[in-house]
C-alpha cells in the first residue's frame, strides 16, 4: 500500500473531525453569555485539526496532478472542477478558522470571532461535501 | 490578546480571503490554460497563491494593528464577514 492512500484518508477523515470540533464554539458562543474555557480550547483545535489535513493536503497534492488529476480531466471534468472549488474553500476556511480562534482570545470581540469561525465552519463544510464526493467518485490509489 | 490583536487577526483572515479569490478571479481573467491539455508545469498555481494571500493578510493585518482603531472596527468584522467571506465563496464555485 502506497502512502497516498493512507496520507489521503486521514487528510479526509482529520478535516471532518476538525470540522465536528469547530461547530462546538459556533453554538456555543451564541448560546451562552460567557467565554467558558472549553469554547477557547476547541476553537483553538478546531483550528489547529483543519489546518493539519490542509498541510497534508499541500503534501499530497503533487501525487493527485500527477496520478489521479488526469483520469479525473479525462472522464469527469465536473469533477475535476468540484475539487479545484474544494481547494479553494479549503484554503479559506483554514485561515478564516485561525483568525477566529486567535480574535476569540480578546473576550469582548465575541461576536466578531463566532462570525470568523462561522464563516470557517460554513466554508470547511462545503470543502468536506466536495471533497467526499470527490473521493468517492475516484478513489484514492486507483 | 489585545483589541489591537483581535482586529489584526481578523484582518488577516479577511485579507487572506480577499486577496485568494481575487488572485483566482484574475487568474481566470488572465486565460488560464484549460488544465485538461497541460502535460506539466514548472510551479503549481495553488501554493502560490496561498502563498502569496498568506503574506498579503499579514502585511494588512500589520497595517490595520498600527493604523486602525479597534473599538471602531471590531463590531464592524461580522459584517466584514458577510460582505468579503460571502462573495469570495461564491466566486470560488463560479470559478473553479
Amino acid at each position: 500500500m502506497t502512502l497516498f492512500p493512507l496520507l489521503e484518508r486521514v487528510h479526509g477523515h482529520v478535516a471532518v473531525l476538525g470540522l465536528a470540533v469547530l461547530l462546538h464554539p459556533v453554538v456555543t458562543l451564541r448560546t451562552r453569555r460567557g467565554r467558558g474555557r472549553w469554547t477557547q480550547l476547541s476553537a483553538d483545535l478546531g483550528a489547529l485539526m483543519l489546518t493539519i489535513p490542509a498541510c497534508l493536503g499541500v503534501a499530497i497534492y503533487p501525487t493527485y496532478r500527477a496520478s489521479v488529476k488526469p483520469d479525473l480531466l479525462l472522464h469527469a471534468p465536473n469533477v475535476a472542477a468540484a475539487f479545484e472549488t474544494k481547494e479553494h474553500l479549503g484554503a479559506m476556511a483554514v485561515a478564516l478558522a485561525v483568525s477566529g480562534a486567535l480574535v476569540l482570545r480578546h473576550p469582548p470581540s465575541r461576536e466578531a470571532a463566532w462570525s470568523l469561525l462561522l464563516a470557517a465552519w460554513l466554508c470547511g463544510l462545503a470543502a468536506g461535501l466536495i471533497g467526499i464526493g470527490v473521493a468517492s467518485f475516484s478513489p484514492a490509489g486507483s | 490578546m489585545t483589541a489591537r490583536g483581535a482586529l489584526a487577526a481578523a484582518t488577516f483572515g479577511l485579507a487572506f480571503v480577499g486577496s485568494y479569490a481575487a488572485m483566482r478571479i484574475a487568474g481566470w481573467a488572465a486565460g488560464e490554460p484549460d488544465a485538461a491539455q497541460v502535460i506539466a508545469t514548472t510551479h503549481v498555481p495553488y501554493g502560490w497563491r496561498l502563498a502569496v494571500a498568506g503574506l498579503h493578510g499579514a502585511v494588512v493585518a500589520l497595517a490595520v494593528a498600527l493604523g486602525a482603531d479597534p473599538d471602531r472596527w471590531l463590531p464592524r468584522v461580522p459584517w466584514l464577514v458577510l460582505a468579503v467571506v460571502g462573495p469570495s465563496a461564491l466566486a470560488m464555485v463560479a470559478f473553479p
